[in-house]
């Protein structure tokens, strides 16, 4: 298992109905499974395999990676601000660890 | 001493090579992998639905030097509905599907990520909609040097 850790932009404020900008990245080796060690043993597969984000409660944005996505997984998404509230974001590890990171977008009436 | 001008010409030359390509990429369409490497994940995924050209965006380069890590970002077009599922697949790696985008309003059908690549190939991206719909596009992406180079490794690349 490695140490998770990420870092994630939540934008603070908005204004209603605009569209904000979640960008993630995660220190992770995205271990495919497919490598070998300079040994020639197989280095197991440990991948972040699944990226989730609720806002205001409701789940936005579920991504399920594989062995494809670069080393350090980077993403990024966008939603409409509609309401204010909390923007959880969780990386979830295949050996079953998870980290989440929160912040709260406040958004404003033009 | 007289190396003559021919490794100049011949560097040139291959700048000009590299130049043209994006070009002749973009005049070629890759057009989504029919045969062959994708339809056992597609049938996986989607049973006897394929896509259909277009309704998909793909923003990546047509020539990336290293293949560990590929900027890609996916997009659906259109007025419609959003799809509720954005692919991509690379077909030419060990594992032909790379992720799977879920999106809910209201958050917007369009992601950007880092993908590796084992060899040069047709990145393809396909988006699914709540009725079933399959709607998709591939770009030709030319890897220098692609992911996880490894002289066991070369068993792996199909």
């Amino acid at each position: 298992m490695s140490e998770l850790s990420a870092r994630v932009r939540i934008p603070e404020r908005a204004r209603r109905g605009e569209v904000v900008e979640i960008r993630t990245l995660a220190s992770h080796p995205m271990e495919t499974g497919f490598r070998l060690d300079t040994d020639g043993h197989r280095v197991p597969r440990n991948l972040i395999d699944r990226v989730t984000c609720r806002y205001a409660g409701r789940t936005v944005f579920d991504a399920t990676l594989r062995p494809a996505i670069a080393a350090n997984p980077y993403l990024s998404f966008r939603f409409v601000a509609d309401v204010s509230g909390e923007v959880e974001l969780t990386w979830h590890e295949d050996t079953g660890a998870t980290l989440t990171e929160r912040g709260h977008l406040e958004v404003e009436d033009p | 001493m007289s190396r003559g001008p021919s490794r100049r010409r011949v560097l040139a030359g291959a700048v000009v090579a590299v130049a043209a390509l994006p070009l002749a990429r973009v005049a070629g369409a890759a057009g989504i992998p029919r045969k062959g490497d994708l339809e056992p994940v597609f049938d996986e995924l989607f049973g006897d639905r394929r896509p259909e050209e277009g309704g998909v965006e793909l923003e990546v380069s047509q020539v990336v030097e290293n293949g560990n890590s590929v900027a890609v970002t996916v997009r659906a077009t259109g007025d419609g509905p959003p799809p509720r599922h954005l692919y991509l697949f690379m077909p030419r790696n060990p594992e032909p599907w790379g992720a799977r985008f879920t999106i809910e309003p209201p958050a917007l059908p369009e992601i950007a990520t880092r993908v590796r690549l084992s060899a040069t190939q047709n990145l393809t991206a396909v988006a699914e909609w709540p009725d079933g719909t399959l709607r998709g596009t591939a770009v030709s992406v030319l890897v220098t040097l692609g992911a996880c180079i490894d002289e066991n490794y070369a068993d792996w690349i199909r």
